[in-house]
């Protein structure tokens, strides 16, 4: 239990973790950054820096990048994040009303409340996933990332093969380079920078920064600069009291979606916006016109879903979203194995990141209520010189990596692909999330094939055999049948019925 | 016609007329990439035939990013805007495929994108600080069609001296 308080026994990684929120705050509140991209650029910066406070200042990052697309949503009708796209159905009515301040308060007050739930969720639930965990085969680690990728695939974009394609194209770039087993280069077409591997830093900040900027900038006659008039927030315990019940819900809801392996506080907002509409009957005012309860849900689930992203990267080395993805790319490049073994083998790592978490989250609500006018001004930023500068920083972020150029070439080839892939609706989300787990996905599969000798009813029978493995295997086939027409023969039958 | 923006032609959005010929394009392409690297895959495994080798998995990943382009090309016909019969009459405003084109890739996003490529190129010939200078410059000149030339070279300089002191002086990176 010691271990908990590492955190407050290196006083600085309080600082580091400020820095961070700060950072992820006004980057997740400027529309066109978006956390991931914050995110890998964190990385990027702290690549030279000790484990802790690197570690640290990425997750101050996510969770201050999680609350801040709330404010330009509230400000702006323009969510910062994907996570504030439900804020924005009340939030900006608020706005219009005047009542912007008291917007900005609640959801600040909501997203501490919710993070802190999740956070509890994540002290809880992560021992007993990790004792869950010892029990998984290769074959099960296998399946459930690719669980995964097929939710990610089939919940962002409108097509579940476009999705597929890009979530294989991640695997495909991550297995690029020296296989680690054999020594056989595998598509480095004799190019030594290739031989190590993809960066994935490269690869996460030109898919996210390069490519968004590249998309943004298509038509800039269409941005509009709104100006909002500001005053005084106070937050009011009367308030948290009243809506408690509904931020308790919707929390608990956020961390089991945040679990999920591919999922996040997009989809978690999503679900407990539709849920409060659904279970407050009556609200003082309706939902879509600056009903409180409109913020108080997306704001509560999407902040609760960081804490549980970390229960599955902590407890199975999975990550439960992209920027936890991205967490783990920073702890295998500070040498550091996420998985059940960390617990055991680097308990202060283990500890600190959900000490971070809580104490993240409660220095939240002082930071949230700071600097809103300059924010604004920040967000009046025009978008010519806004993306110009975005690219520069991604071009920074990508060298700083390993000091070679060449992880700028393969940053902007990777913006550009990841343009032209956007523009034709194929998720990009899907490509991260299969490059970190592309080698976690080849060991198992390479393990797992090696211990049924290559026979596929050897396979199978240990698969059948096994409760767990059933239960994923269905669970996968099951997602995978929905995707086909059969999902349209059904849905025609119900109607016929 | 305004350039930078995508074609607009009697008020109409280029974007439905050009999206067949558009998503046929980019989807038959990325089947044919898929093609080469499961092709240049079974080369690899031709040479270390084992089940658990390193070929496996590209083989495996290259051959599902096959099948999934292949659905992708397919489902284009059904994914197709549907078009009223005065969009349908409406031309292209000159040549289809150079109007795709356009419609791919607005005249902002080409030049943003040829000038990231040639602002990663310069990295190495005249050192960070020049080549972002002259990115920064360009760039923002042109998507403000010329305007406010003074602010723009404000706005770089500003940004560089930030750029030192943030990330040589504080964060320790040393750029090229």
């Amino acid at each position: 239990m010691e271990n908990l308080f590492t955190l407050f026994l290196q006083p600085e990684l309080l600082l580091y973790l400020a820095g961070g929120l700060f950072f992820g705050m006004y980057a997740g509140a400027i529309p066109g950054i978006s956390v991931t991209m914050a995110a890998s650029l964190a990385i990027s910066f702290s690549f030279g820096w000790s484990p802790m406070p690197a570690i640290a200042t990425i997750l101050g990052v996510h969770i201050g990048g999680v609350y801040g697309g709330s404010r330009s949503a509230i400000l702006l009708n323009v969510p910062g994040t994907p996570a504030a796209i439900a804020t924005s159905f009340d939030g900006y009515p608020m706005a219009k009303k005047g009542e912007a301040g008291h917007a900005l308060t609640v959801t600040a007050v909501q997203s501490v409340v919710g993070g802190l739930i999740g956070a509890l969720v994540l002290v809880l639930a992560t021992p007993l996933l990790i004792k869950f965990a010892l029990l998984f085969a290769p074959r099960d680690y296998f399946m459930l990332a690719m669980l995964g990728i097929f939710l990610l695939s089939s919940l962002t974009g409108d097509s579940f093969v476009k999705g597929m394609f890009c979530g294989v194209l991640g695997m495909f770039l991550g297995c690029v380079g020296m296989d680690t087993m054999t020594a056989v280069n595998r598509f480095t077409f004799g190019n030594v920078n290739l031989m190590s591997g993809i960066t994935s830093i490269a690869i996460m900040i030109g898919t996210f920064g390069m490519s968004e900027s590249l998309f943004q900038v298509r038509d800039l006659r269409n941005v509009t600069v709104r100006k909002q008039k500001l005053d005084r927030m106070r937050p009011s315990i009367k308030e948290v009291v009243k809506y408690f019940p509904l931020t308790l819900r919707c929390s608990l809801i956020g961390a089991f979606v945040g679990a999920l392996p591919g999922t996040g506080g997009d989809i978690a907002a999503i679900i407990c916006y539709d849920h409060a509409k659904r279970s407050v009957k009556h609200p003082e005012v309706p939902f879509g016109e600056g009903a409180i309860e409109g913020l108080v849900a997306p704001e509560s689930a999407n902040n609760a879903a960081v804490g549980g992203a970390y229960v599955p990267m902590l407890a199975l080395g999975i990550p439960g979203d992209s920027v936890a993805a991205i967490i783990i790319s920073a702890l295998l490049i500070h040498g550091i194995t996420p998985g059940p073994t960390l617990v055991n083998s680097q308990p202060q790592m283990f500890y600190m990141i959900i000490a971070c978490i809580i104490v993240g989250n409660i220095i939240l609500l002082p930071v949230a209520l700071t600097g809103i006018k300059v924010f604004a001004k920040i967000a009046e930023t025009p978008k010519e010189i806004l993306l110009p500068i975005i690219i520069v920083l991604t071009v920074i972020g990508s060298y700083a990596a390993n000091n070679n150029v060449f992880d700028v070439y393969v940053m902007v080839i990777a913006g550009i692909l990841g343009y032209f892939l956007k523009r034709h609706d194929f998720p990009v989300g899907p490509i991260i999330l299969g490059f970190i787990l592309s080698n976690l996905l080849e060991l198992n599969l390479r393990r797992t094939i090696a211990m049924c000798y290559g026979s596929v009813s050897e396979l199978f029978g240990q698969i059948f055999t096994s409760p767990l493995s059933i239960v994923l295997f269905l669970i996968l086939a099951g997602m995978l049948a929905m995707q086909t027409p059969l999902k349209q023969v059904l849905k025609r039958k119900e109607k016929a019925d | 016609m305004e350039i930078g923006t995508s074609c607009e032609v009697k008020g109409l959005s280029m974007e439905k007329k050009t999206f067949k010929i558009r998503e046929y394009f980019f989807c038959i392409l990325v089947f044919v990439l898929s093609l080469i690297g499961f092709l240049v895959s079974v080369a690899l495994f031709r040479e270390h035939p084992e089940p658990d080798s390193a070929a496996v998995f590209p083989t495996v990943t290259t051959g599902i990013m096959m099948l999934t382009s292949f659905i992708a090309v397919l489902q284009v016909r059904k994914n197709c805007p549907e078009l009223t019969e005065e969009e349908k009459k409406a031309d292209f405003g000159g040549n289809k495929v150079i109007a795709a084109i356009k419609e791919e890739m607005p005249l902002n996003s080409f030049v943003l994108a040829v000038s990231a490529i040639a602002y990663a190129v310069l990295l190495n010939v005249v050192g960070f600080y020049v080549s972002t200078a002259l990115f920064m410059a360009g760039t923002i000149t042109f998507l403000r069609r010329g305007k406010k030339i003074k602010q723009t070279l404000i706005v770089t300089a500003v940004s560089l001296v930030v750029i030192f002191l943030v990330v040589e002086k504080i964060f320790q990176i040393m750029l090229p």
